[in-house]
Parts: C-alpha cells; structure tokens; sequence
C-alpha cells in the first residue's frame, strides 16, 4: 500500500490484514500519561519531512488508521501524515476509567503526539475527522489556535451538535444502538462472542461496499473492545446538560464538510447547525455511505487535496 | 487582634481531635517526604507540559481542565485544591473582589501576557500545592520578575532557619518585594498567607466546595487553622513541611512560585532540588524556554 515506487497503487482490493502489516511498518509508540499510544507517521514528501505541513486523521469508532488508508496513500506526497490510535484501539493501549477516554483526555493524548512529530511546535496542522474522529477532530482545531490549519469533517458531529439532534426523531431512530452500548458488559459480550455479527451489522447501516468490509473478526473486535468506553463517555456527555466549553468560540479556521448522502448512522448536516460552530462551512454532499472516504476515495481525496493546497482558503492570520 | 492571632498560631492540634489530625509541627520521615516530593513532581510536570500548550485564546477555565484532565489520567482522584490559573493582569488580581473571582474565568490569553498555574493534587494521601508562572511571548517585566523570585527561592530556605523570631519570615519577604519595587500580591490571599502547612490525608472520597476538597477545610481547620498558616502573625513553631506561595505584582502582571519548604530544627530546604517554576514561550506558537 505504501510503496514509494508504486504512490498510484489503490488499496481499494488489499486485504485488511495486508493493510494491517503495511501500516505497521510507520508505526510510532510512546508512553503518554501512563499508557502506550501509537499512531502511523509517515511523508514522501519532495520538502524535507520537518518542513511539511502535517495533516492529522483522526478515526471513528470502530475503526483504526487503516480506515484511511486510501488517503493515506495519497497525501503522503505532500504532507507529513499523522493517524494515532485512538485509546484503546489495537495499539494503544486501553485504560481501566471511562474518564481516560473523555474527549479532554483525548485531546491532551493528541496534543502530546504533535509535540512528538513537531518539537518546534511552529508547522502548520491540518485535521481531518471521520465520525468521532469528529469529535477529536473540532477539539484539536480549538486547541491549536495560531498552528491551526484547515479542519475537514467527514461524516460526523460534536457533542454539543449531536446534544440538538437527540431532539430529531429522524435521528434518534438511526441511533438505537446508543443506549445499548451504554449498558455494562452487554455491548462486550456482543462483540467478544459475535464479531462477525457485529460487524455486519456495523457495515449494513453504514453501507459499507462489500468488498472494503473486514473480514477479520478478531481484528475488528480489537477496533471495538478497547475503544468502547470511548463511545460511552462520548454518549453521556450528549445526554448530559449541555456544558460550557469555555475554549469555544465559532472555529474561524477554514472548514470543509464531506458527507456521503447514504449514512445509516447519522441524518445530512444542515448549513445551520454547523453554523454555530464554524464561521464559514463548506458543505458538500456525495454520493456514499457512512465510510464515504473508502468507498469514493477517487472523488474524496481529490476535493481534500484542493481544499488544503487552495490558497483563497487559507486560514485567517 | 493581632496578639490573638499570633496566641492561636502557636496551637498546632486541638485536644481529642488531635486523634486523627495530630500535630504537623514536627520531623518528617524519608518515606514521608518521598510521598510529597513524588506528588509534588507530577504538579510541577502537569503545570510545565500544560504550560508548553496553552495558544492564545484559550480561556482560564479551559486550561484549569485540561490540568485536571492531565493530573486525573496520572491517577490523581482527589485535590486540596483544583487548578487555579489567572490570565494577564488577573495574575495580580485585578477585579478580584470576592472569593469567587480568584475562580477560573472565561478570560481568553493574548500574546505577551504572563500566566499563572496553581494546583494542589493529592496522590496516594500526600498533598502538594504548586504555583508556575509563564509568559506567552514577551512581556517587559517577565525576565526581571523571574530573575527576583529565583534569587527569593535560593534566599528563602537560609532566611526560614537563621530568622529568630519566626513571625519575621513574613515580614522579611514583604520589606525584600517591596525593596524590589514589587507589591505582596500575597498579602491579598485569604488570610493574607505566605504559606500554609501541608498533611497526609487519610480520605479519599471526593468533595469540594469553591474549588477546595474537603480534606483541605478538614485539615487546616482540624488542627485549630492559625498554626497551618504562615502570615504576618504566625508565631508557632515553624518546624514542618510547608507550600510556601511568595506572590509579586507589578503594574500589569504577578509572578509567583510555590513548592514544599522542609523546616527541620537546624534547617530548612526546598523538597526538590531544582524544579522548574517558569517557562517563557520564544513566540506564540513557538517552543518553551525553561532555564532550569
């Protein structure tokens, strides 16, 4: 997948043990506030690697960087790729509290590994978020200030966000299995006992095309297990009383919104609500799933490439 | 008044209840002091690495949870006090009226303002109260501000053993800040403390009121309050371990440090050797400087 002698190859038909092995050739651990926490880290680019601008993707649940693979494979020409692990998720190690998986937590987590990739602190930052990746994603874009450079969101909201959408049925019929994961245990037993059910039914809602679907169960209950209270501490703090975020004030940044038209998950965005936290959406509808950046990598990767080289995009001073 | 006061600083425990909170005015063993050094280093590295992040724009409130964030993911359960952090001119308390504006606030940091962080973990029972100043660029009274406290910090250990009379420590350090064209921004500290003792906590459980845990009113109060403080009619015995906070202010700005002071019958001496303090950004979105 990333051979340097081969940049146009797709990945769209490697297997994902094959995508597995690949990315753990680019992988990078440390101990961050007590626990190991990995993330693939890799440029071919023409600049020297400390001279180009980092883009940062930050996965969902339950995924892992392989997810961006296809994307991976074709930025790394002209950026400095940075995909962590989220916690818990293959190799970063879990922790035994729900608070360490809290989106503050996670936040200082990805902070810590810029600080590893750019010890200048003085590059610029692109992020890129898929579905909680999101969530990570409008975080770090809050917290990067002045080295922020372009956030693009695919498929996914915040928490404040998606607090306003418990409001919509059209959504809460999409989000039935929240409240399951919220009991204790069940959600594990499923994945532990069922792995390939869970999977498929993970893939059906987000109309995942077959033949980008894992087919390694025990991998994707590695993708699921440990990130797990990820996902509750991300559902209690929607279904708690809206908290000030005091760092938050509408992101100036410029913001580039994907979103594939079919995604079981989660109703279209609306110019409105992200409009209460970014100055200037672009919003932009295609054709796909959930996973849209997999699937229509060929459409996807090209309009992320024009965004971030766009220089009437460029972020504010 | 006065004479009262310095009566009751010379009370280090109150009778039965001297059970469970028994006197602090005394030699502490090495396991002790390894306790409160250890968690006395994770503050210090909480407020550094929180320190090396902070952008402009964040707000006080943001940065004092990410540090509550950072020292609860380091197996922190429990504060004396949770983090305080003032922004620019509310490091010498300006609009401070009431208690509750001493609070983390809304407050964004601009370039070239100088910061704060404050906070008290408790780990594994022992308490550590750590204060950290740091600049966002460059600001004209900075490097001079940080170049008295240091020279305060090597003074303060030989002043706490030489001084007869303890109540003079206080005052010492108020003539020194004053000598230097500086105000005692601590003297507007509830109590007007230059330090406080700090004690083993036995409890776990998690509780505050207006930013401090339970076990800080437990403590201090426990033991009859006016021997647990170091202000300018402390007249105890200052043998003990002790955070002591000297805070500074200028036209624009305050500069502070604390850490734990060991007073022993022949000496005194900080806990840890060198800890690093302060740390100045080159720029904005640049790296951190510390000297140290």
């Amino acid at each position: 997948m990333l051979n340097k002698s081969n940049p146009s190859k797709s990945n769209a038909n490697a297997s994902r043990s094959d995508i597995e092995t690949d990315l753990d050739a680019y992988l990078v651990s440390r101990t961050i506030r007590g626990l190991k926490t990995s993330w693939i880290e890799f440029s071919n680019s023409d600049t020297s690697k400390l001279e180009a601008p980092i883009v940062m993707f930050c996965h969902g649940f339950p995924d892992g960087p392989e997810a961006w693979s296809a994307q991976l494979e074709f930025f790394k020409e002209k950026f400095h790729i940075v995909a962590p692990y989220v916690r818990g998720c293959i190799h970063s190690e879990p922790a035994s509290s729900v608070e360490r998986y809290s989106e503050d937590s996670i936040l200082l987590d990805h902070l810590e590994i810029l600080q590893h990739v750019d010890p200048s602190g003085m590059r610029t930052v692109n992020v890129i978020g898929h579905d909680l990746g999101v969530v990570h994603a409008l975080n770090l874009t809050r917290a990067l200030g002045a080295r922020m450079g372009k956030l693009i969101v695919i498929n996914g909201t915040d928490t404040n966000m998606f607090s306003e959408r418990v409001k919509n049925t059209a959504q809460m019929r999409k989000s039935w299995y929240m409240g399951l994961m919220q009991i204790p245990l069940l959600p594990e037993l499923m994945v532990q006992y069922a792995p390939r059910s869970c999977s498929w039914i993970a893939n059906e809602i987000g109309r995942l095309p077959q033949h980008l679907r894992q087919q390694d169960s025990k991998l994707f209950a590695k993708k699921t297990l440990g990130p797990l209270n990820q996902y509750r501490a991300f559902a209690s703090l929607v279904l708690k009383p809206k908290k000030t975020k005091s760092v938050e004030k509408r992101i100036d940044r410029p913001v580039l919104i994907l979103w594939g038209r079919d995604d079981g998950f989660l109703e279209p965005p609306t110019t409105a609500e992200w409009e209460l936290v970014v100055a200037k959406p672009v919003i932009r509808i295609l054709e796909g799933g959930h996973w849209v950046h997999r699937e229509a990598s060929d459409t996807v990767n090209p309009i992320i490439l024009d965004f971030l080289l766009d220089s009437r995009t460029q972020p504010l001073a | 008044m006065s004479h009262i006061l310095s009566w009751a600083s010379k009370v280090n425990s109150l009778p039965f209840v001297n059970l469970i909170s028994p006197n602090a005015s005394r030699m502490y063993n090495s396991e002790e002091k390894s306790g409160y050094l250890k968690t006395q280093k994770l503050a210090m590295k909480c407020a550094s690495e929180i320190a090396a992040l902070i952008q402009e724009g964040w707000t006080e409130n943001y940065t004092a949870t990410l540090m509550e964030t950072w020292l609860r993911d380091n197996g922190v359960k429990t504060f004396f006090h949770k983090p305080f952090v003032w922004w620019g001119d509310r490091t010498r308390f300006n609009g401070v009226k009431t208690y509750w504006d001493y609070l983390p606030s809304q407050r964004r940091i601009v370039e070239n303002e100088i910061f704060i962080l404050d906070v008290a973990p408790i780990l594994d029972g022992y308490v550590a109260d750590i204060g950290f100043s740091g600049c966002l660029g460059d600001h004209p009274g900075y490097d001079q501000g940080i170049n008295f406290l240091s020279r305060l910090r090597h003074d303060l250990p030989i002043l706490a053993s030489s001084i007869q009379s303890k109540s003079n420590l206080w005052s010492t350090i108020d003539n020194l800040m004053k000598d230097a064209g500086y105000i005692n921004i601590h003297a507007t500290y509830p109590f007007g403390v230059l330090g406080h003792r700090l004690h083993k906590n036995v409890g776990s459980l998690e509780a505050s009121f207006i930013h401090f845990g339970w076990q800080s009113y437990w403590e201090l109060l426990s033991r009859g309050l006016f021997g647990q403080l170091l202000n300018k009619d402390f007249a105890g015995d200052l043998r003990g371990l002790w955070a002591i906070e000297p805070h500074i202010g200028g036209d624009d700005f305050g500069l502070k440090f604390e850490e734990i002071l060991v007073v022993e019958d022949e000496r005194a001496y900080w806990l840890d050797d060198a800890p690093c303090f302060h740390q100045k950004r080159q720029n904005v979105s640049g790296r951190v400087q510390c000297p140290n």
